[in-house]
């Protein structure tokens, strides 16, 4: 026969049960900076992220404002979103599920270069500066395997701005001509 | 088959969302408010019906506080975090057994008790009457002239509080006759005067009252219900302080769980700035509290050195430079605590075994000010410079008004504790509020 728990009790353990679980090592393994780590590492990395839930249209954070953390996004939509002097905002990228953004926070304490939105209801992972910097000094192995891929992203990311000025300036130019 | 009736209904308009969001912050700032109003009474309630549980939990978490770096060490040269936690654990019981230990030791029996009231009357009443140039006739000095009539009720209410009934007396000689270790001329010269004290404001002896027979029946009962009571007692001072190294556990034990657990109860608008004020805060108060600890810890070595070289028992020092470096967390007024215990301490010392010649028992106080002068000025040119970087700002007049609150709220503890609290809520609100500038979220 089976047993029958009080609901309240069930909430308990299942809270209980989620604390211990911690994030999902398939979803982290997935995101392009954490590739190159295993299983046991990427259960180190699980335990210094944070797990929030945001409605659609809330903000995550506004351009100019000190930049802490680094976002993943486990479920929903971001807009990237450059603020102007008028009310419209120019939509510079729309991120999905896998993706992450805000990631020169982890490297310097800079103000944001843009507004992050979540478009639906999202839940997102956080991995704040601090954290990572503990964890360079506590495991330097999985620090650098992750400091190797934030690099190669921002690097990537750098090539493809250039690459989009590039096609800007062919466009002036011909128009010029 | 019936469908939900919920089902039927059009999708909710613009509108209708609006109204939904707007009860619903409502409805959250409602049940927020009133839950932090709860959740503070309580913490009120906890903190004034609690009482003698907050010493030791705090200097539980305190102690783990300062062993997180130990910890982070030990981590990084290869030791797994739980043999680091039963390590340090393993140190902390360690340190607190030997120290028990070496107070115990330090705790005179009922008769040594009775021993050191009838020198410590003797001596005290030598000094006094030496600095104020009492002597036979009672004429005394200038400065006795001034303060004498204040002083003399104080020294007589002294002198008939050590004073030994006639009891008390025989069973320090009984005692007395079977101890080889004791100088019984020295002793029997101490019985002499103490028999013969006469009062200050009045010229009478002190007469002991040797208690009635019905009155020593009640006597041996209260003795009885006190050695019942003490046993209890004891007890329940232990199971008190056992809640000391079951926090330091936890605390040393917690991996982040704490700290993820209130930043999942902050507001997203408040995430990043949390984050960066917890980060900032530890940072700040650590430096803080570990300098303050190695400070502590060097002025006591300090005062302990120099008041050995002056001529203190060394094992005696080693509890008054630990009082007085503890003192000495409090600014500017700690500094006389320290001075005062060891001038108390000076006042009634029977020898002095110092390698200074110039040294005797009546010069004793002023080198007693000297050396704490001296702490005083290596502390400021030497150690607080080098171990807490930056001065803590706090102005003398909140030093003073903290100190005389925390006193009156938790005695000495209280004193002691109210000048590190009060650096830590300055900076929790200092940061607090710097970083709800920066992120937009206040003017």
């Amino acid at each position: 026969m089976r047993k029958i728990i009080h609901p309240l009790w069930s909430n308990i353990f299942k809270s209980l049960f989620r604390e211990k679980e911690g994030v999902d090592t398939e979803l982290l393994g997935s995101i392009p900076i954490f590739k190159n780590l295993s299983r046991r590492e990427l259960n180190i990395v699980s335990s210094i992220l944070f797990e929030r839930h945001y409605e659609a249209g809330e903000s995550i954070f506004l351009m100019h404002q000190p930049g802490a953390a680094m976002f993943i996004i486990k479920t929903g939509e971001v807009e990237i979103q450059l603020e102007h002097d008028d009310d419209e905002n120019l939509v510079l990228a729309k991120l999905e599920p896998g993706d992450f953004f805000g990631e020169i926070a982890l490297l310097e304490n800079s103000p944001r270069s843009a507004t992050a939105y979540a478009s639906t209801n999202t839940d997102l992972l956080a991995i704040f500066r601090t954290d990572l910097d503990k964890l360079i000094e506590k495991e330097p192995f999985i620090a650098a395997k992750i400091m190797k891929q934030l690099a190669i992203v921002v690097g990537v990311r750098l090539k493809e701005t250039n690459k989009l000025f590039d096609q800007k300036l062919d466009v002036d130019e011909f128009i010029a001509q | 088959m019936n469908s939900l009736p919920n089902s039927k209904k059009p999708s909710p308009g613009r509108e209708e969302k609006l109204e939904f969001r707007r009860k619903r912050t409502v409805r959250s700032r409602i049940i927020y408010s009133v839950s932090g109003v709860f959740f503070f009474g309580l913490i009120l309630y906890l903190l004034i019906f609690l009482k003698p549980l907050i010493l030791p939990v705090v200097l539980g978490l305190l102690a783990a506080y300062l062993c997180q770096p130990l910890l982070s060490s030990l981590y990084r040269k290869g030791v797994p975090r739980w043999a680091s936690v039963i390590l340090l654990l393993g140190g902390f019981m360690i340190f607190l057994f030997f120290s028990v230990r070496y107070a115990v030791t330090l705790i005179p029996g009922e008769n040594e008790q009775l021993q050191y009231r009838v020198s410590i009357q003797d001596n005290i009443n030598d000094r006094y009457q030496y600095y104020m140039g009492i002597d036979d006739d009672e004429e005394g000095n200038v400065v006795y002239n001034l303060i004498g009539p204040e002083l003399d009720p104080l020294m007589d209410s002294i002198n008939r509080w050590l004073h030994l009934n006639d009891q008390e007396l025989e069973s320090l000689e009984d005692w007395a006759a079977g101890e080889p270790s004791i100088d019984r001329q020295v002793l029997n010269r101490y019985i002499e005067n103490h028999n013969n004290r006469v009062l200050y404001t009045e010229p009478e002896l002190l007469v002991s009252e040797r208690p009635l027979e019905a009155d020593q029946d009640a006597d041996a009962s209260q003795v009885d219900d006190e050695g019942e009571s003490l046993i209890l007692s004891t007890l329940n001072v232990l199971s008190i302080w056992l809640v000391m190294p079951v926090m330091f556990l936890f605390f040393l034990i917690d991996n982040g769980q704490i700290r993820k657990g209130f930043i999942s109860m902050v507001p997203n608008n408040y995430f990043e700035m949390s984050l960066t004020v917890l980060n900032n805060v530890d940072r700040a108060i650590g430096n803080y509290l570990r300098g303050t600890v190695i400070e502590t810890v060097l002025m006591s070595a300090t005062i302990w050195l120099l008041l050995v070289l002056i001529g203190f028992d060394a094992r005696i020092a080693v509890i008054l430079a630990i009082i007085s470096g503890i003192a000495n967390v409090i600014p500017i007024f700690g500094m006389f605590i320290g001075i005062a215990v060891c001038i108390v301490y000076a006042l009634i010392m029977e020898e002095v075994n110092s390698i200074l010649p110039f040294i005797t028992l009546n010069n004793l106080v002023l080198w007693t000010v000297i050396v704490h002068a001296i702490a005083q000025a290596i502390d400021n040119a030497v150690y607080k410079p080098f171990v807490l970087g930056r001065a803590v700002s706090l102005h003398p007049i909140v030093v003073f008004l903290g100190a005389i609150a925390g006193s009156m709220l938790f005695g000495f503890i209280g004193l002691l504790f109210a000048i590190p609290a009060i650096v830590i809520i300055k900076e929790i609100l200092s940061t607090f509020f710097r970083e709800m500038k920066a992120y937009f979220l206040i003017y």
